[in-house]
C-alpha cells in the first residue's frame, strides 16, 4: 500500500511538472513580452512608471535572458512566494485574484460530483436489475440526451426559463444582498440555495454518462457466479445486489471518475461563464480574450494541478475499496 | 418418514427471449433418496444447470419455471413445492443454504472478489444460525480445517485471488456444508481444476458425505467422474431425459444410443483403442430443436419408421430410456422385463 | 442472421423431418460464407435506432453540402426592417382561408413601442405570399463548380423587401434557417476533419506503441495519460486564444481542427494500442512475420483490417465530443469568429439572457447540436453492438 501510494504521489508531481511547462509555454504565446504591453498600458492611461520598478520587475521574471532562466524564475516564485506573475489588465499580483475564485470553483466542482454520484449509482445499478423495463429505456434515453446537451445550452435554457417563467436572474452564486457581505451563515445558506443550478447543469451531462459506466459495469457482475452464490446462500435480492456485484462494479466507477475529473472541471468553467459565477471560469475567459497571459497561465496551471489531485484522491480511495490493487 | 428427499415431477423451464422461447428443461422427472448421489450427465446446453437452479427456485428471467412440481421432503411427510414458492419469499430463502446448498463450476468466481473468504462465509452461516459472530468464525474455522485446508483462521482474513484453484473449491465446500444442509448440488465442481485436485475433491466429497449424511445431486458432463460418484444417474439431452437408471445399469446395460456414445468417449484402461470416438455432430440450435426424437440426427440406429415421437419407456426395474429401438440396441436386455 | 434461421424454422413446420435435414444444409453452408461484414450489416441493421440516426446524418450532411441551394437567404445579409422576426407560421390555408397546395405565408406589420423602443411584429392579414419554388436569385457555385442561381424556395420578386423566415431572424436581421444551413457545414465539417486527423495521430502513435512496445510504448502512454490527466477546456482555450487574431478564416479553421483534433486522440490511440497488443500475438501475425514481410506491410496489409469495424465505431463515438467542443469554444469566441457561421458561433448571438427572452428562437442552433450528437452516439452505438458479431 506505501509503495503504491509513493509510486502514485511520483507521477503526479512529475504530471505537475510537465503542466508547469505547458503554462508557462502558454504565457510565452503571444508575441512580444509581458511587461512592454503592461508599460503600453499604463502610458495609455497616463500613468508614469519609475524606471527603478520597471528594472526590478524585469530582473524578478527574468525577461530578456534565456527561456529556461525565465522558466526557473517564475517556478522560483510561485513556490517561494506563491507569486504567479502580474495581471496585465488588473495591474495586481494575479494570485490577490485568484484565491477566493479557486475556493468557489472547487466548491461547485465538488458539489456537482457528489450530485452525479447520488443520482448515477442508484439509477445505474436499478438501470441494470431491471434491464430492458420500460425506466431503464427512459433513463437510458436521459443520458443520451443528457451527454448531447452542451453544459452552456442547458445553463442557457434553464436562465431563459427562470428569466420568463420566474422573472428572475437564476445567475450568481449569491444574492445581491451578500454578495459582498463577509462569511455569515446567512450568507453560506444563501450560497448554497444558488449552488444547486450549476450543480444541476454540470451534474447532468456527466451523471448521463455514469450512469451508463455504472449500468454497463452492473450488467457485467449481476451474472457472474459469485452473486448466483450469494442468491443461493438465500440473501434477500437487495441486500445481494447491493453487498456484492455493485460493490465489484464500483471499482471501475471510481476510477472513471478520475476519467472525468478533467471534464468537470471544463463544464463548471465554461458554465461559470454563462450563469456569471464568482469562479475561475469567466476570470480565465477575460484573461484569454485581452491576452492577460500570466493570468490566464496561472488559471490553466491551477485547475490542472487541482485535476490531477483530484485524480490521485481517486486513485487512493480506488486501492483502499479493492483489494486486488492494493496487492499488485 | 419416507426414504425420498426430493422429487422432481414433469419440470418444465423456458427462456423467453427476444428471437423466440427456448425450452431449456422440457418435463424432467427424477427423486433422491437421504443421504445417496444423484448424477445428472449431458452436454453443455442439455439443460442440467437450469434444473439445478429451478430446484433452488433461482432461475432468472428471462427464464421461468413454467410448469411441474418440485416436491421437498424437509421436515416431514408433507412435501413442499418449491417450484410454486415466491423466488423472493422468506421460505425459500430459509431453505436456500439452509436446507439444500449449491457449489459452482468456477470456483475461482464463485468467491466474491472484494470479500474475504471470512465475511462470506460469516455471512451465511449467521443468515441460517443462530449465532454470534465469534461462534460463527469459530464454526467456520472447524469447517476450513475439516475440509483439508491448512492454516484456518488466517484463511479467513483472506480473498479469493490469494488462493489457488484447488483450495477455492475447498472453500466453496465449506461454505456449502456450513448450515448442514439435507441436500447439496454441485454443479460441475470438478471441470475447473486440474485432474489430481479433481481426485482431492472427489474423494473429500464422498467422505463429507459419510459423516454430514447429505444427499448429493452430482452435475456434470463427464460419465467417467460420475463412477465414482452417484447411485443413481440421469442421462439428460436437450432438455429431457435420455436414459435414467442405476450407476451400474447405466455403464452395463445402457440402453439409448446417446448413453451409448458418451460411453464410447470415455478412455478405459481395459480395451485398446486407436483413438477415442466422439460424437457426430454438434448440440442443435435451441431454437430450433429437431422434431421427433430429439436425438436423431446425430443416431446411428435412426430409422425414420420406427423413431417417430419417443417416449420415456420402462425398460427395467429401475430403467427408463427414451429410445424407440431400446430393446433392439441392446440385446442384453431381457425379453421378459419388457411391459406387455 | 435472424433470417436465416427464421427461413429455417418456416422450412421445419412445413416439410417432413427427413426432407427438412436435405433443405436446412444449404442454409447452413450460406451462413458460414456469409463476410465479417455482412454479420456487421445484419446486426446493425436490427438496431431501428442506430439506422434512424444513419439516415437523419445523411439528411444533416446533404443539406451541409447543398446548403447554398436549400437556403432562402445570404447568412449574412443583413435587413434593419427585419431585426428579431420570430419564427412564421407557413401555413397551407390562403388569405381566402381556404386550402391550397402552394403553401404561403402572411406579411409583417411592426410595431414599435415607444417608451421601451421594443420591436413587436403582427401578422398582416391582409397580405399574403405564397411561396415559391425554384426561384432564380443570388448567383452561386454549386458544390464548387456548377454556377447557378437557382435556389429551393423564396418568395419571389412580388413581395418586395418582404421575407420569409422560417425559423425567425437575429438581431441584425439574418435568417436564421439559412445561417443553421450555412452553419452545418462548418459545424458538421470540423467534426469529420478533426477525426480524421484523431485517427491518423491515434492509428501512427497507437500503433506503434502497441506494435513495438519496450520504451516507445513507454514514452507514447506517458504522453496520453498526461493529456486525459489534465482538463481540456481550459488548455485548448489557451491555445485557440493564442491563435494570431490575423489569421485568415481558412487558417484559422484548420487551426481550430487541428486543437481539436488533439481531444480525440488519445482515446483512439489507446483503443488501436489495446487491440495491437491483442493481435501482435496471434498466430496469423506471426506466420505473416516469419514469412519475411515487412512491418508496415504487416501492419496494414493483415493487422488493420482485423480491426477496422472497431475503429470506425470509435471514430463515430468520437464526433460528438469534437463538434460539441468546438461550439463551446466558439461560443465562448475562442473558436471560430464571425462572419464564418458555425453553430456555436450562432449560439454566441443567445449569450445574453435578455436577448434569448426575447428571441428564444436563437436557441434553435443549440437543438441542431444536440440532434446531431444524439445522431452520431446512438449511430456509434449501434456500430460498436455490431462491430462485433458474435457477441450477444
Amino acid at each position: 500500500m506505501f509503495q503504491f501510494l509513493m509510486r502514485r504521489s511520483l507521477a503526479a508531481l512529475a504530471t505537475i511538472w510537465v503542466i508547469s511547462i505547458v503554462s508557462f509555454v502558454i504565457i510565452q504565446l503571444p508575441p512580444g513580452d509581458f511587461l512592454t504591453t503592461y508599460m503600453a498600458n499604463l502610458r495609455e492611461m497616463g500613468e508614469r512608471v519609475p524606471e527603478e520598478q520597471i528594472a526590478a520587475m524585469r530582473e524578478r521574471y527574468g525577461l530578456g535572458e534565456p527561456m529556461f532562466v525565465q522558466y526557473y524564475k517564475w517556478m522560483r516564485g510561485i513556490i517561494q512566494d506563491g507569486d504567479f506573475g502580474r495581471s496585465m489588465e488588473w495591474g495586481v499580483p494575479v494570485s490577490m485574484l485568484l484565491w477566493d475564485r479557486i475556493g468557489l470553483t472547487v466548491m461547485v466542482g465538488l458539489s456537482s460530483i457528489l450530485f452525479v454520484w447520488v443520482v448515477a449509482i442508484p439509477v445505474g445499478v436499478y438501470s441494470a436489475t431491471h434491464q430492458y423495463s420500460i425506466l431503464d429505456y427512459l433513463f437510458t434515453f436521459i443520458g443520451f440526451l443528457g451527454l448531447a446537451i452542451p453544459n452552456f445550452l442547458l445553463a442557457l435554457v434553464l436562465m431563459w426559463i427562470g428569466w420568463s417563467v420566474f422573472g428572475q436572474n437564476v445567475g450568481g452564486l449569491y444574492s445581491p444582498e451578500y454578495s459582498n457581505a463577509p462569511w455569515s451563515i446567512g450568507k453560506f445558506i444563501d450560497l448554497l440555495s444558488h449552488l444547486w443550478i450549476p450543480m444541476l447543469i454540470v451534474g447532468t451531462s456527466w451523471t448521463a454518462g455514469l450512469i451508463r459506466t455504472m449500468r454497463a459495469n452492473m450488467l457485467d457482475e449481476i451474472n457472474q457466479p459469485y452473486v448466483e452464490t450469494a442468491r443461493a446462500k438465500g440473501l434477500t435480492e437487495w441486500r445481494l445486489v447491493w453487498k456484492y456485484p455493485v460493490r465489484v462494479a464500483l471499482n471501475p466507477f471510481i476510477s472513471t471518475v478520475g476519467y472525468a475529473l478533467p471534464q468537470i472541471v471544463g463544464g463548471v468553467l465554461i458554465t461559470a461563464v454563462v450563469l456569471n459565477l464568482p469562479t475561475i471560469g469567466p476570470l480565465l475567459l477575460r484573461a484569454l480574450l485581452s491576452q492577460d497571459m500570466f493570468m490566464a497561465g496561472a488559471i490553466v496551471m491551477i485547475l490542472s494541478i487541482l485535476t490531477v489531485i483530484g485524480t490521485l484522491i481517486s486513485d487512493i480511495l480506488l486501492a483502499v475499496f479493492d483489494p486486488r490493487i492494493r496487492l499488485e | 418418514m419416507s426414504d425420498v428427499l426430493l422429487e422432481v415431477n414433469d419440470l418444465h423451464v423456458s427462456f423467453f427471449l427476444t428471437e423466440g422461447i427456448v425450452r431449456a428443461v422440457s418435463g424432467v422427472s427424477f427423486q433422491i433418496e437421504r443421504g445417496k448421489t444423484l448424477g445428472i450427465v449431458g452436454e453443455s446446453g442439455c439443460g442440467k444447470s437450469v434444473t439445478a437452479r429451478a430446484i433452488l427456485n433461482m432461475v432468472r428471467p428471462p427464464g421461468r419455471i413454467v410448469s411441474g412440481e418440485i416436491n421437498y421432503y424437509g421436515q416431514s411427510d408433507t412435501p413442499i413445492d418449491l417450484a410454486k414458492l415466491d423466488p423472493h419469499g422468506a421460505e425459500i430463502r430459509r431453505i436456500r443454504w439452509g436446507e439444500i446448498s449449491m457449489i459452482f463450476q468456477e470456483p475461482m468466481t464463485s468467491l466474491s472478489p472484494v470479500h474475504t473468504i471470512g465475511n462470506q462465509m460469516i455471512e451465511a452461516i449467521r443468515l441460517h444460525m443462530d449465532m454470534s459472530k465469534q461462534d460463527a468464525a469459530a464454526h467456520a474455522v472447524g469447517l476450513l480445517a475439516r475440509v483439508g485446508l491448512a492454516q484456518p483462521e488466517r484463511l479467513l482474513t483472506r480473498y479469493r485471488h490469494e488462493l489457488s484453484g484447488g483450495m477455492r473449491q475447498r472453500v466453496m465446500i465449506a461454505m456449502a456444508l456450513s448450515c448442514n444442509p439435507k441436500l447439496l448440488i454441485a454443479d460441475e465442481p470438478t471441470t475447473a481444476v486440474d485432474v489430481t485436485t479433481q481426485a482431492q475433491i472427489l474423494n473429500l466429497m464422498r467422505d463429507l458425505q459419510q459423516e454430514f449424511g447429505m444427499a448429493i445431486i452430482f452435475i456434470t458432463h463427464a460419465l467417467g467422474v460420475i463412477a465414482e460418484v452417484a447411485d443413481h444417474v440421469v442421462v439428460m439431452y436437450l432438455g429431457e431425459e435420455a436414459e435414467v437408471a442405476d450407476v451400474d445399469t447405466i455403464y452395463y446395460k445402457a440402453a439409448h444410443p446417446y448413453t451409448q456414445a458418451l460411453l464410447r468417449s470415455i478412455p478405459r484402461h481395459d480395451i485398446k483403442l486407436d483413438r477415442l470416438e466422439t460424437i457426430e455432430g454438434n448440440v442443435p440450435d435451441p431454437m430450433n430443436m429437431p422434431d421427433g426424437c430429439k436425438f436423431h440426427p446425430r443416431c446411428r440406429h435412426y430409422d425414420p419408421g420406427k423413431c417417430a415421437n419417443p417416449a420415456l419407456l420402462q425398460i427395467g426395474e429401475q430403467h427408463w430410456s427414451r429410445c424407440a429401438r431400446a430393446h433392439e440396441i441392446n440385446p442384453q436386455l431381457s425379453r421378459t422385463e419388457q411391459p406387455s | 442472421m435472424a433470417n436465416v434461421e427464421q427461413r429455417g424454422q418456416k422450412a421445419n413446420s412445413e416439410l417432413s423431418p427427413i426432407l427438412d435435414a436435405d433443405i436446412l444444409e444449404p442454409e447452413k453452408e450460406k451462413i458460414a460464407v456469409a463476410t465479417p461484414r455482412q454479420l456487421m450489416w445484419w446486426k446493425f441493421r436490427k438496431h431501428r435506432v442506430a439506422v434512424f440516426s444513419g439516415i437523419l446524418l445523411i439528411i444533416f450532411y446533404t443539406i451541409a453540402l447543398f446548403a447554398d441551394f436549400i437556403s432562402p437567404y445570404d447568412p449574412n445579409a443583413f435587413d434593419a426592417k427585419h431585426k428579431f422576426v420570430p419564427p412564421m407560421y407557413v401555413s397551407f390555408i390562403n388569405e381566402d382561408g381556404n386550402f391550397t397546395l402552394r403553401p404561403g405565408v402572411h406579411g409583417l406589420i411592426l410595431h414599435k413601442n415607444p417608451e421601451t423602443l421594443r420591436i413587436t411584429y403582427e401578422k398582416d392579414k391582409s397580405v399574403w405570399y405564397p411561396v415559391h419554388f425554384f426561384v432564380r436569385e443570388r448567383p452561386y457555385k454549386l458544390l464548387g463548380f456548377i454556377e447557378t442561381d437557382i435556389h429551393l424556395f423564396g418568395l419571389g420578386e412580388e413581395a418586395g423587401s418582404d421575407k420569409i423566415f422560417v425559423l425567425g431572424s437575429d438581431r441584425l436581421g439574418r435568417d436564421m434557417l439559412s445561417r443553421i444551413f450555412y452553419g452545418a457545414r462548418i459545424s458538421l465539417s470540423i467534426g469529420l476533419v478533426s477525426v480524421f486527423l484523431s485517427l491518423t495521430l491515434g492509428i501512427v502513435l497507437g500503433g506503434i506503441s502497441g506494435y513495438y512496445g519496450g520504451w516507445t510504448d513507454n514514452i507514447i502512454q506517458r504522453v496520453i495519460e498526461f493529456i486525459r490527466s489534465v482538463p481540456g477546456l481550459p488548455l485548448w482555450m489557451a491555445l485557440s486564444a493564442a491563435l494570431p487574431s490575423d489569421w485568415s478564416q481558412i487558417r484559422r479553421y484548420f487551426g481550430i481542427t487541428i486543437i481539436l483534433s488533439m481531444i480525440g486522440w488519445t482515446e483512439l490511440g489507446r483503443q488501436v494500442r489495446g487491440r495491437f497488443l491483442a493481435l501482435r500475438t496471434e498466430d496469423f501475425v506471426l506466420s505473416a512475420r516469419l514469412s519475411g514481410a515487412r512491418d508496415l506491410r504487416i501492419i496494414l496489409r493483415h493487422m488493420v483490417p482485423s480491426f477496422t469495424s472497431h475503429i470506425i465505431a470509435s471514430l463515430t463515438l468520437s464526433v460528438p465530443g469534437i463538434i460539441l467542443t468546438e461550439t463551446g469554444l466558439s461560443f465562448l469566441g475562442l473558436g471560430l469568429r464571425q462572419p464564418v457561421v458555425s453553430w456555436g458561433v450562432l449560439l454566441q448571438e443567445a449569450q445574453n439572457i435578455r436577448t434569448v427572452a426575447l428571441a428564444p428562437w436563437l436557441l434553435l442552433p443549440g437543438l441542431a447540436v444536440v440532434l446531431t450528437v444524439l445522431a452520431f452516439n446512438f449511430l456509434g452505438d449501434g456500430l460498436r453492438d455490431a462491430a462485433d458479431p458474435f457477441s450477444r
